[in-house]
């Protein structure tokens, strides 16, 4: 089988992809979204986000094993049945469609107020997708490519932002561990999940893991997790000793305003390259939303429903019209909150919801 | 038609043939009464080879079977008329004997061809200084030199209807990928074209992404650098006429490679491989990279340094996008012209185009001194790189880097950078991936650095060879 | 061809367009000097501009010009102030804003906040006091040879360098601040025959001026107190008619509540602080009861001085060692009941300063 080749990826592959699927924008929001409500205890609601995620990892997995040949939109319509399944992966490909035009019209906004205040950002948003749509339309193997090529640039971002711990962060911004109870850091857990939302890609890369074997492909992912965790839990840590609450509750992107203590001898202000940069962890994410969006239209049909680029550049250009209808700031906002629910159901109910049928479905089977 | 015994017939044959051709030469002889005709074209043979060893031998033993009698190793009979005429094309001399109704071809044709020189466009401080030639024969005869292994295989075809070129192609049989190597026999096979101009003809119809810019085969004049890709399981494929061979499958990182790295310290071959790279990227977003910084972020230098911009800038009319895009323009004129002049004339170019242009054009305010330097900088990593290809790619790509970022300032270069990464991950040449990123350290060793020769002992993975193993314990005198 | 003409055509209509500036029409303000005028509450807003003359062939002459502006806010004063100078005013490279005294025992940080909204503005800039006529001082052109711009904030980059001043960027201050208690310090300047000179902090309390200052010893050792890092300070004090010098190798900081049920009861500061003694009077061998005999009268010598400025503090009401937030952080059930601007006044703090002597440079 033609796509089987040329979707088959290796271990390290699935590590980065999931790794930098994970990565978002939250990198630069979530200490402000989580000073509100978690206050300082911010890194604790983060890290226990992080754990929630890895149970809906464990969640995916186990659905995935059950199924080792094929990807979940394949065996979907086996499980619910055909119309039902062809719904969950309609569902599937709206929703990954919705997500990668959430991220991108995020970060277009984030660039609007930072650096390209006179640009028009439908301009900013068509140039993004063109990249997503020509990266999406590949095979998942040349997409990991892509994201190992990357991932420097993310080691790049933490390494900058762990850099500004050399000009004097405050550990006692920390302290008290605690202090509002566990009430503001367990309601922080669910702000935090965004960040963690794309280690759902499994549902579909787990047959084309070349891992040796299923258990060792948890550890994978666990592992890709557990990085995603690090890497949240110490921008959050950084913001939160770099920065006293009240500012964090002013700055809707506090790693941005960090990064604007650097001064060296030939470069300062790295805020504009960290925001520049950051347009490739973004449009990785993205670009990896719209692959999915456009495999699980395909697998509308089990024969298989139009071509993969064709599906592609169909989601990008109606994701794109879709972006123009986005003016103001709140309301993009507000979708994004909406978005975040539809993610919590999407990646965590459904699959659940899945695996209890899948399991009802095969022990009946047993039993005749 | 078919051949006949009588030799005013053969005569009348080919006089049709080559109707036209005023150095084609009919000669007849008579031999103590044995009638013999000789065949030729005035202008392809050796007439000294004839007369010795065709002429000469017949004379004193004219009844005695012809292939007795010439002393020329290339003979062969033929009853082909068909493969006479092409015979005579190459070179050879045909000869019949009146009452035979057969044709003797005897290879007499004249070896003209240059001495074997050392390279002259890739330069290596260490290293083999002898490069191909235009002959493909002694070619093949310098690779076969280079190893000498019943493996090395070298297959020979004929390409180009009217040129009927010869084209070769070379393998190791334990090595390559056998797949690829089919792959490309298919491809040169199925070439149909009227003459082929190698190295670049041969690239373009057998590659396969269309509308790719990079480089997808490597082409070299070195023999050294083509063994060491043959030994990599790749396959070279050598044009009569070019002193060029084409080389695939490759990567974008064999591009970065020199035969220099390994004749070097690994840790010296290293720090230059790593520095090409560097300077890869510096040809294509330098000048970008100056626009944005001079007309969208300058806030990302310090005070000082942006007061020294701003004030070469101060009493510049055109905006730095326009600066910079002539700077690069007249960069390439220089180099067509150095390429174009006569050789004499060629060393004042440098004179005229380095000095001259470069103060006056600063002295005069048309250019600023930030962006003389960076130009020159452009310029200078362009050449680093050892293929002439990839480094053509990246001054091609610099341009719309250029453009794009100054619109867009620093996002349009890194959408630039993305698309170009995308592009580099999309293609494939002979099915296998043309760039992967050097993930793991086993995929690094060669490409990102040059790692110590003793720990080379797996062929790189990116041309699949069928056989990986290179060394076993290299140091073996080490127990 | 024609698509590819149109298509340059088109980026060369567009460029200039958006967010392209030119670099030559771009007025770096290096200080931003904020005060008000006269008694009103009116901003006068001063920009110092800098720039580099005569530097296309190589060289170059630094200059700076001086520009004034009133208006309500910041903003308002820019948007004037531009019509007054070719070119466009820019705030990305500025390096300090200078702030008048009267104008800091207003409510300075209220306005400075507008800053962190210039788009491209890099808060690294310092934030400073200037006791003394704000235009005066900017409007001149050069100071002992030097730019104003570049005097000023080579002065506070070169002290900083060494550790003797408090770092006082902007981005600690505005929007709420970095510091639980906004009680601070910033680096102040006064007038001086040519130019002006550094003479200590100014303390704040509450985002405000106190007027209360430390002179620049006390500013050094309040400095170490408060958890600077060693670099090269140098610490030079007079007893038994002899100056001593001690270069600081190695300093260390803590601060201790000591408490009962009845709540806090005193706080201690202490600090060790490792160093190399340097000069010391007339030539003597320094035996070990020699060094243990100045390295206690020093230790006596600078707690006292410490006293002083905790003293100082206390009347100024300022907690510039954030003793709130040490108390917040590690004793919050302690903290909560207080009421800490109205107690720290009256708390009584021990300072306990012990030096350490490691050597005696390179002469016995």
């Amino acid at each position: 089988m033609e796509t089987m080749k040329e979707d088959a990826i290796t271990g390290r592959q699935l590590f980065v992809l999931i790794f930098m699927t994970q990565l978002g924008l939250e990198v630069m929001s979530l200490p402000h979204v989580e000073a509100d409500i978690a206050g300082h205890d911010m890194w604790l609601s983060v890290f226990l986000s992080g754990l929630c995620a890895q149970a809906g990892i464990m969640l995916i997995w186990w659905l995935g094993s059950r199924y080792p040949s094929r990807n979940c939109f394949a065996y979907v319509p086996q499980i619910v049945g055909r119309p039902v399944g062809a719904f969950v992966n309609l569902m599937y490909g709206c929703y990954y469609a919705i997500s990668g035009l959430m991220l991108i019209l995020n970060y277009t906004d984030v660039l609007n107020r930072w650096l390209f205040v006179y640009t028009p950002g439908w301009i900013i948003t068509l140039m993004i997708f063109i990249a997503c749509g020509y990266a999406a339309s590949l095979s998942l193997r040349r997409i990991a490519y892509i994201a190992q090529s990357y991932l420097i640039l993310s080691v790049i971002a933490i390494l900058l932002i762990a850099g500004c711990w050399l000009y004097g962060p405050d550990v006692k911004n920390l302290l008290p561990v605690l202090s509002g109870g566990w009430n503001p850091v367990v309601k922080g857990i669910y702000y935090a999940f965004s960040g963690y939302v794309g280690y759902d890609l499994l549902l579909y890369a787990f047959p084309y893991v070349k891992a040796k074997s299923k258990n060792r492909l948890l550890l994978i992912m666990t592992f890709a997790n557990m990085t995603a965790i690090l890497y949240y839990v110490l921008s959050c840590l950084i913001c939160s000793t770099m920065f006293s609450l009240k500012q964090l509750k002013h700055i809707p992107e506090p790693i941005v305003f960090i990064l604007k203590y650097y001064q060296l001898e030939v470069l300062q202000s790295l805020d504009v390259m960290f925001l520049i940069f950051y347009v490739f962890i973004v449009s990785d994410t993205a670009y990896i939303y719209f692959f999915l969006s456009a495999k699980a239209f395909v697998h509308l049909r089990s024969k298989g429903l139009g071509k993969h680029q064709i599906w592609v550049w169909a989601m990008v250009g109606l994701a794109f019209i879709g972006s123009l209808f986005f003016k103001k700031r709140s309301t993009i906002i507000n979708f994004s909150d909406l978005q975040d629910i539809g993610s919590v159901f999407m990646i965590i109910a459904v699959p659940a919801v899945l695996l209890i049928i899948s399991g009802l479905r095969g022990a009946g089977r047993n039993r005749a | 038609m078919k051949l006949s015994t009588s030799l005013k017939e053969t005569e009348r044959y080919f006089q049709e043939q080559f109707a036209d051709q005023s150095d084609f030469r009919v000669k007849p002889l008579n031999l103590d009464g044995t009638e013999y005709r000789l065949f030729y074209f005035d202008t392809l043979i050796d007439s000294e080879l004839v007369q010795n060893y065709v002429l000469k031998p017949l004379l004193s033993r004219p009844h005695d079977p012809v292939h007795d009698v010439v002393s020329i190793l290339d003979y062969t009979e033929t009853a082909s008329f068909q493969e006479a005429v092409h015979a005579i094309m190459y070179g050879k001399t045909v000869l019949q004997r009146s009452g035979e109704a057969k044709l003797h071809l005897l290879g007499t044709d004249v070896k003209k061809e240059r001495s074997i020189n050392i390279p002259t466009n890739e330069r290596v401080l260490r290293g083999a200084n002898e490069a191909f030639i235009e002959n493909l024969d002694t070619n093949l005869n310098l690779m076969r030199k280079l190893i000498n292994s019943t493996d090395f295989v070298v297959k020979t075809y004929t390409i180009g209807r009217l040129s009927q070129t010869k084209v070769a192609m070379m393998y190791i049989k334990t090595i390559a990928d056998m797949a690829s190597v089919e792959e490309v026999d298919r491809r040169l096979r199925s070439i149909d074209i009227d003459y082929i101009d190698a190295p670049g003809e041969i690239d373009e119809l057998i590659k396969e992404n269309k509308y790719a810019f990079f480089p997808q085969t490597l082409t070299t004049e070195r023999p050294d650098r083509a063994r060491a890709n043959l030994m990599e399981g790749k396959v070279v494929v050598a044009t009569a006429g070019s002193p060029d061979v084409v080389i695939l499958p490759v990567s974008f990182w064999s591009f970065f490679q020199s035969e220099d790295d390994y004749q070097n310290g690994w840790l010296l071959g290293s720090i230059f491989r790593v520095l090409r790279l560097c300077c890869f990227f510096i040809a294509m977003g330098l000048p970008a990279l100056y626009v944005t910084v001079s007309s969208f972020n300058p806030q990302m230098l310090p005070i000082n340094f942006v007061n020294t911009l701003q004030s070469s800038l101060k009493y510049v009319t055109f905006p730095p996008f326009v600066e910079a895009l002539s700077m690069m323009l007249l960069l390439e004129i220089l180099r067509e012209a150095t390429i174009r002049l006569a050789s004499p004339v060629g060393q004042t170019i440098g004179v005229v185009g380095g000095i001259v242009v470069g103060t006056v054009v600063v002295q005069s305010n048309l250019v600023s001194n930030t962006m003389v330097i960076t130009a020159a900088l452009t310029g200078l990593a362009s050449f680093v790189m050892p293929s002439y290809e990839m480094s053509g790619a990246a001054r091609l790509l610099s341009y719309p880097a250029l453009l794009i970022s100054a619109v867009f300032g620093l996002f349009g270069l890194a959408f630039f950078f993305m698309i170009i990464c995308t592009h580099l991950c999309s293609i494939n040449t002979l099915g296998l991936s043309y760039y992967k990123p050097p993930f793991s350290l086993s995929d690094a060793k060669d490409t990102l650095f040059r790692a110590p020769t003793w720990s080379l002992t797996k062929r790189p993975k990116a041309t699949a060879p069928s056989n990986r193993t290179r060394m076993r314990n290299p140091r073996g005198w080490k127990r | 061809m024609k698509r590819g003409f149109a298509a340059l055509m088109m980026c060369l209509l567009l460029t200039g367009c958006w967010d392209q500036l030119r670099l030559k029409d771009q007025l770096f303000v290096d200080i931003v000097g904020i005060d008000y005028v006269g008694d009103s509450k009116k901003l006068k807003v001063g920009y110092v501009i800098s720039s580099l003359r005569e530097a296309s062939q190589g060289g170059g002459k630094p200059s700076s010009v001086y520009i004034e502006q009133p208006g309500d806010s910041l903003y308002a004063s820019v948007l004037v102030a531009n019509s007054s100078i070719p070119g466009s005013l820019t705030v990305q490279e500025t390096r300090l804003y200078l702030i008048g005294t009267r104008f800091a025992k207003d409510e300075p940080l209220k306005y400075l906040d507008s800053v962190g909204q210039f788009v491209s503005n890099p808060l690294y800039a310092s934030l400073a006091v200037y006791d003394g006529d704000l235009s005066q001082l900017l409007s001149k052109k050069r100071i002992k040879d030097q730019t104003t711009s570049d005097f000023l904030t080579g002065i506070l980059a070169s002290e900083r360098e060494r550790g003797d001043i408090p770092t006082n960027k902007l981005l600690r201050y505005i929007l709420g601040g970095t510091d639980y208690i906004s009680d601070f310090a910033l680096n102040r300047f006064v007038p001086d025959q040519e130019g002006a000179r550094l003479a200590g902090v100014a303390l704040f309390h509450d985002g405000k001026y106190t007027g209360m200052n430390l002179d620049i010893k006390q500013t050094l050792l309040s400095c170490l107190m408060a958890g600077t890092p060693s670099r090269t300070q140098a610490i030079t004090r007079k007893f038994n008619g002899e100056e001593y010098t001690i270069r600081i190798r190695n300093s260390k900081n803590d601060y201790h509540a000591i408490y009962d049920n009845k709540g806090l009861r005193e706080m201690d500061i202490s600090l060790r602080l490792d160093a190399k003694l340097i000069e010391s009077g007339p030539y003597v061998t320094h035996t070990t009861s020699v060094l243990k005999k100045i390295e206690k009268q020093l230790s006596e010598k600078l707690t006292k001085e410490a006293e002083k400025i905790i003293a100082t503090m206390q009347k100024a009401n300022c907690d510039y060692f954030q003793l709130g937030h040490e108390l917040a952080a590690y004793h919050p059930n302690l903290f909560k009941g207080m009421n800490w601007s109205e107690a720290y006044p009256k708390l009584t703090i021990n300072p306990k300063i012990k030096v350490t002597i490691l050597n005696t440079g390179v002469l016995d």
